[in-house]
């Protein structure tokens, strides 16, 4: 005897909308992340949104804010391109969260001027994200079901 | 930034509606959700921005307007508030010396530097 299946939707809910920024005519999805520093200050800065990267990775211009790292070896698109890079660890503070010791990478960003560097999965992992390319629009859960 | 949380729960009765619907019918969703399309705008982008903060978005304000502002703090780091320059610096330690000093405790950083020479049609790759 068959047993019928019936599919349901999915429905999943978000509660927050981040418009994409434009610069020099190209729209980014940027998150604001914020880092505590070496001298006991927080500073924000703003990040590209990348699903592709598992760390948070800042431009060199930001290392001196940092304890000093180690050297590490990283990779570009699919671990193409291995090369060295600085890693350190702080506290980082994302949408209200805080993760006490995240790992957070030193190196060359294609990023445009203005960008800070890349924000990657480490810090995603207790949301809920959604994407629409053509909106313009990243979209957010606090509380991912 | 802060982003608040608007929530869901000032949607109850959109989102009693919806579930029933997407049990019952899932076209029957997508037609409340046309009639109540505040109801996918939990937080519209406008509201994400204005409780942030900053009054604005800094990024889009210094990118607007940034031929002018790299004329005068090129290679500088800055502290925007309010489409406004706050602080300025040479070195980010010292910028953010000075925004505590004025009594900022997160500034939001931008260094205003010339764009790279070499442009990338994918923002994640790049040949060393």
């Amino acid at each position: 005897m068959a047993i019928l299946v019936k599919r349901v939707p999915s429905l999943k809910i978000f509660e927050l909308t981040i418009p994409f920024t434009k610069i020099n005519g190209t729209h980014f999805p940027l998150v604001d992340v914020s880092f505590f520093t070496i001298y006991n200050d927080w500073f924000t800065v703003p990040l590209i949104f990348d699903t592709g990267a598992e760390d948070v990775v800042l431009k060199p211009d930001y290392e001196h804010v940092f304890p000093a790292g180690k050297v590490t070896s990283v990779g570009g698109i699919g671990g193409a391109g291995g090369h060295d890079a600085i890693e350190t660890q702080s506290k980082v503070e994302f949408l209200g969260r805080q993760i006490s010791k995240c790992s957070i990478l030193i190196d060359k960003v294609p990023a445009p001027a203005l960008i800070g560097g890349v924000a990657g999965r480490q810090i995603f992992k207790s949301f809920g994200f959604g994407f629409w390319e053509n909106a313009r629009e990243l979209y957010v859960s606090l509380s991912p079901s | 930034m802060n982003y608040p949380t608007n929530s869901a729960t000032s949607h109850d009765e959109f989102m009693s509606a919806l579930l029933m619907n997407v049990h019952n019918s899932p076209s029957g969703a997508a037609a409340l959700a046309n009639n109540y399309p505040q109801g996918f705008a939990y937080t519209p982008a406008s509201f994400a921005i204005e409780h942030s903060e900053d009054n604005g978005d800094p990024v889009k304000w210094v990118a607007d307007n940034f031929d002018e502002l790299l004329n005068k703090y090129a290679d500088q780091w800055v502290v925007v508030r309010n489409a406004h320059i706050l602080v300025h610096a040479s070195d980010l330690p010292e910028l953010l010396r000075m925004a505590a000093d004025v009594g900022i405790k997160k500034p939001f950083v931008l260094k205003i530097e010339r764009p790279p020479a070499k442009t990338w049609r994918t923002a994640f790759g790049y040949t060393r």
